[in-house]
Protein backbone atom coordinates (compact mmCIF):
# COMPACT_ATOMS: atom_id res chain seq x y z
CA UNK A 1 0.00 0.00 0.00
CA UNK A 2 1.74 3.42 -1.10
CA UNK A 3 2.10 5.69 1.78
CA UNK A 4 1.26 8.98 -0.57
CA UNK A 5 -1.76 9.92 0.89
CA UNK A 6 0.30 10.64 3.96
CA UNK A 7 2.49 13.15 2.22
CA UNK A 8 -0.45 15.39 0.77
CA UNK A 9 -2.51 17.69 1.96
CA UNK A 10 -6.33 19.35 0.40
CA UNK A 11 -5.13 22.15 -0.81
CA UNK A 12 -7.83 23.65 -2.60
CA UNK A 13 -11.24 23.17 -4.79
CA UNK A 14 -11.38 24.23 -8.26
CA UNK A 15 -14.69 25.49 -9.86
CA UNK A 16 -15.03 27.18 -12.93
CA UNK A 17 -16.61 30.17 -12.74
CA UNK A 18 -19.18 31.26 -15.68
CA UNK A 19 -17.69 34.96 -15.16
CA UNK A 20 -16.56 37.35 -12.56
CA UNK A 21 -20.00 38.58 -10.94
CA UNK A 22 -20.88 34.91 -10.18
CA UNK A 23 -17.27 35.03 -7.78
CA UNK A 24 -18.41 38.40 -6.56
CA UNK A 25 -21.68 37.16 -5.45
CA UNK A 26 -20.42 34.03 -3.65
CA UNK A 27 -17.86 35.92 -1.73
CA UNK A 28 -19.92 38.86 -0.93
CA UNK A 29 -22.88 36.20 0.40
CA UNK A 30 -21.00 33.93 2.16
CA UNK A 31 -18.00 36.91 3.75
CA UNK A 32 -14.89 35.04 2.05
CA UNK A 33 -11.70 37.12 1.26
CA UNK A 34 -10.13 36.99 -1.92
CA UNK A 35 -6.79 35.86 -1.35
CA UNK A 36 -4.51 36.32 -4.82
CA UNK A 37 -5.67 36.75 -8.41
CA UNK A 38 -3.62 36.21 -11.45
CA UNK A 39 -3.86 35.57 -14.77
CA UNK A 40 -1.83 32.35 -16.48
CA UNK A 41 -1.97 33.49 -20.52
CA UNK A 42 -0.88 30.24 -21.32
CA UNK A 43 -4.05 29.02 -20.26
CA UNK A 44 -6.07 31.36 -21.03
CA UNK A 45 -7.83 31.31 -17.54
CA UNK A 46 -7.68 33.73 -14.70
CA UNK A 47 -7.22 32.31 -10.82
CA UNK A 48 -9.24 33.89 -7.98
CA UNK A 49 -8.68 32.10 -4.67
CA UNK A 50 -11.04 32.74 -2.07
CA UNK A 51 -10.45 31.67 1.74
CA UNK A 52 -12.66 30.89 4.68
CA UNK A 53 -11.61 29.54 8.22
CA UNK A 54 -9.19 26.38 8.06
CA UNK A 55 -6.54 25.55 5.47
CA UNK A 56 -8.51 24.51 2.21
CA UNK A 57 -9.07 27.44 -0.43
CA UNK A 58 -11.55 27.87 -3.27
CA UNK A 59 -9.95 27.94 -6.62
CA UNK A 60 -12.04 30.06 -8.88
CA UNK A 61 -10.92 30.12 -12.64
CA UNK A 62 -12.59 32.54 -15.04
CA UNK A 63 -11.53 30.74 -18.81
CA UNK A 64 -11.13 33.00 -20.94
CA UNK A 65 -11.38 30.88 -24.30
CA UNK A 66 -10.05 27.34 -25.27
CA UNK A 67 -11.68 24.36 -23.75
CA UNK A 68 -12.13 25.32 -20.34
CA UNK A 69 -14.59 27.70 -21.43
CA UNK A 70 -16.72 25.14 -22.64
CA UNK A 71 -16.50 22.45 -19.38
CA UNK A 72 -19.64 21.56 -18.37
CA UNK A 73 -21.44 22.32 -21.41
CA UNK A 74 -20.19 26.13 -20.51
CA UNK A 75 -21.92 26.02 -17.26
CA UNK A 76 -18.93 25.89 -15.07
CA UNK A 77 -19.37 23.83 -11.93
CA UNK A 78 -16.91 21.74 -9.70
CA UNK A 79 -13.51 21.38 -11.55
CA UNK A 80 -10.91 19.88 -9.69
CA UNK A 81 -9.51 18.96 -6.35
CA UNK A 82 -5.80 20.10 -5.51
CA UNK A 83 -3.73 18.19 -3.26
CA UNK A 84 -0.77 20.01 -1.93
CA UNK A 85 2.18 17.70 -2.08
CA UNK A 86 5.26 17.52 0.83
CA UNK A 87 7.21 16.46 -1.94
CA UNK A 88 5.86 17.68 -5.58
CA UNK A 89 8.65 16.00 -8.09
CA UNK A 90 8.15 12.76 -6.19
CA UNK A 91 4.02 12.37 -5.71
CA UNK A 92 4.15 12.82 -10.20
CA UNK A 93 7.00 10.16 -9.67
CA UNK A 94 5.32 7.82 -8.15
CA UNK A 95 1.79 8.53 -9.74
CA UNK A 96 3.82 8.09 -13.14
CA UNK A 97 4.82 5.02 -11.89
CA UNK A 98 1.23 3.67 -11.64
CA UNK A 99 0.30 4.78 -15.02
CA UNK A 100 -0.65 8.21 -14.48
CA UNK A 101 0.45 10.96 -16.72
CA UNK A 102 0.71 14.61 -16.50
CA UNK A 103 0.02 17.86 -18.52
CA UNK A 104 3.64 18.94 -18.12
CA UNK A 105 6.73 16.56 -17.56
CA UNK A 106 8.06 19.00 -15.07
CA UNK A 107 5.73 21.16 -12.27
CA UNK A 108 4.60 24.52 -13.96
CA UNK A 109 4.58 27.78 -12.51
CA UNK A 110 1.03 29.29 -10.74
CA UNK A 111 0.14 31.84 -8.76
CA UNK A 112 2.25 33.52 -6.79
CA UNK A 113 4.88 30.89 -4.96
CA UNK A 114 2.59 27.72 -6.25
CA UNK A 115 4.18 25.42 -8.43
CA UNK A 116 1.37 22.50 -10.05
CA UNK A 117 0.60 19.82 -12.34
CA UNK A 118 -2.55 18.46 -13.38
CA UNK A 119 -2.77 14.80 -13.66
CA UNK A 120 -3.69 14.06 -17.62
CA UNK A 121 -6.54 13.09 -18.08
CA UNK A 122 -7.82 12.24 -14.87
CA UNK A 123 -7.51 9.79 -11.81
CA UNK A 124 -10.21 7.53 -11.58
CA UNK A 125 -12.72 10.05 -13.72
CA UNK A 126 -11.66 13.00 -11.23
CA UNK A 127 -9.26 16.17 -12.26
CA UNK A 128 -6.54 15.91 -9.71
CA UNK A 129 -3.72 18.53 -9.57
CA UNK A 130 -0.73 18.38 -7.39
CA UNK A 131 0.71 21.47 -5.61
CA UNK A 132 3.57 22.69 -4.09
CA UNK A 133 2.95 25.58 -1.61
CA UNK A 134 5.53 27.38 0.67
CA UNK A 135 3.68 28.41 3.35
CA UNK A 136 1.83 24.79 4.22
CA UNK A 137 3.15 23.90 7.48
CA UNK A 138 4.24 20.21 7.66
CA UNK A 139 5.46 20.64 11.07
CA UNK A 140 2.83 18.39 12.41
CA UNK A 141 3.77 15.12 10.63
CA UNK B 1 -9.27 16.59 -49.08
CA UNK B 2 -6.65 14.18 -48.29
CA UNK B 3 -7.17 10.39 -47.25
CA UNK B 4 -5.65 11.42 -43.76
CA UNK B 5 -7.95 14.88 -43.64
CA UNK B 6 -10.83 12.55 -44.43
CA UNK B 7 -9.90 9.99 -41.37
CA UNK B 8 -9.53 13.34 -39.09
CA UNK B 9 -12.90 14.57 -40.12
CA UNK B 10 -14.27 11.70 -39.38
CA UNK B 11 -12.58 11.78 -35.56
CA UNK B 12 -13.64 15.37 -35.15
CA UNK B 13 -17.11 14.67 -36.51
CA UNK B 14 -17.64 11.78 -33.92
CA UNK B 15 -16.16 13.27 -30.65
CA UNK B 16 -17.17 17.13 -31.91
CA UNK B 17 -20.59 16.08 -33.22
CA UNK B 18 -19.07 18.65 -35.76
CA UNK B 19 -20.03 18.30 -39.40
CA UNK B 20 -17.78 19.36 -42.49
CA UNK B 21 -18.70 23.01 -42.79
CA UNK B 22 -16.72 23.03 -39.39
CA UNK B 23 -14.08 21.53 -40.04
CA UNK B 24 -11.35 24.05 -40.53
CA UNK B 25 -8.09 24.87 -39.27
CA UNK B 26 -8.85 27.55 -37.87
CA UNK B 27 -12.08 26.47 -35.74
CA UNK B 28 -11.07 25.65 -32.20
CA UNK B 29 -13.25 25.67 -28.62
CA UNK B 30 -14.43 29.17 -29.16
CA UNK B 31 -15.81 27.76 -32.76
CA UNK B 32 -16.41 24.26 -31.36
CA UNK B 33 -18.88 24.59 -27.98
CA UNK B 34 -18.25 20.66 -27.69
CA UNK B 35 -14.76 20.87 -27.62
CA UNK B 36 -13.92 20.73 -23.81
CA UNK B 37 -11.04 18.92 -22.04
CA UNK B 38 -12.52 15.37 -21.94
CA UNK B 39 -13.41 15.93 -26.01
CA UNK B 40 -9.47 16.48 -26.57
CA UNK B 41 -8.64 13.73 -24.55
CA UNK B 42 -11.28 11.21 -26.73
CA UNK B 43 -9.44 13.14 -29.67
CA UNK B 44 -6.34 11.79 -29.09
CA UNK B 45 -7.38 8.60 -28.21
CA UNK B 46 -8.83 8.51 -32.04
CA UNK B 47 -5.55 9.79 -33.49
CA UNK B 48 -3.60 7.14 -31.71
CA UNK B 49 -6.47 4.68 -33.08
CA UNK B 50 -6.28 5.71 -36.94
CA UNK B 51 -2.97 7.46 -37.06
CA UNK B 52 -1.21 5.28 -34.50
CA UNK B 53 0.24 8.47 -32.89
CA UNK B 54 -0.02 8.87 -29.18
CA UNK B 55 -0.10 12.59 -28.58
CA UNK B 56 2.17 14.32 -25.48
CA UNK B 57 0.14 15.07 -22.89
CA UNK B 58 1.79 18.80 -22.76
CA UNK B 59 0.78 19.02 -26.98
CA UNK B 60 -2.51 17.94 -25.96
CA UNK B 61 -2.86 20.68 -22.87
CA UNK B 62 -2.11 23.34 -25.61
CA UNK B 63 -4.10 22.79 -28.19
CA UNK B 64 -6.18 25.35 -29.52
CA UNK B 65 -7.89 24.72 -33.07
CA UNK B 66 -7.81 22.19 -35.65
CA UNK B 67 -4.91 23.38 -36.99
CA UNK B 68 -2.55 22.68 -34.02
CA UNK B 69 -3.92 19.26 -34.22
CA UNK B 70 -2.71 18.94 -37.82
CA UNK B 71 0.73 20.36 -36.85
CA UNK B 72 0.86 17.68 -34.12
CA UNK B 73 0.49 14.89 -36.66
CA UNK B 74 2.63 16.62 -39.24
CA UNK B 75 5.32 15.76 -36.43
CA UNK B 76 4.72 12.65 -35.60
CA UNK B 77 4.97 11.92 -39.91
CA UNK B 78 1.94 12.26 -41.03
CA UNK B 79 1.01 14.25 -44.18
CA UNK B 80 -1.70 16.19 -45.62
CA UNK B 81 -0.18 16.63 -48.76
CA UNK B 82 -2.34 15.90 -51.77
Amino acid sequence: MSNLGKNLKLHHIGIVARDEEQIETFKEMLGLEEEARETIEKYHVTNIFLKCGGDTKLHFMIPHKGVLKNFNQRRGGFHHVAFCAKDLPAAQQELEEKGIKFIASKQQDGIGQFKFNFAQPNIAGLNVELIHDPDVDWSDE
Amino acid sequence: MTPNDEKLMRILEEVLLIDESQYNDDYGPDEIETWDSLATVNIAAGLEKEFGYSMDPEVMAELECIGDIKEALKGGGVSFQG
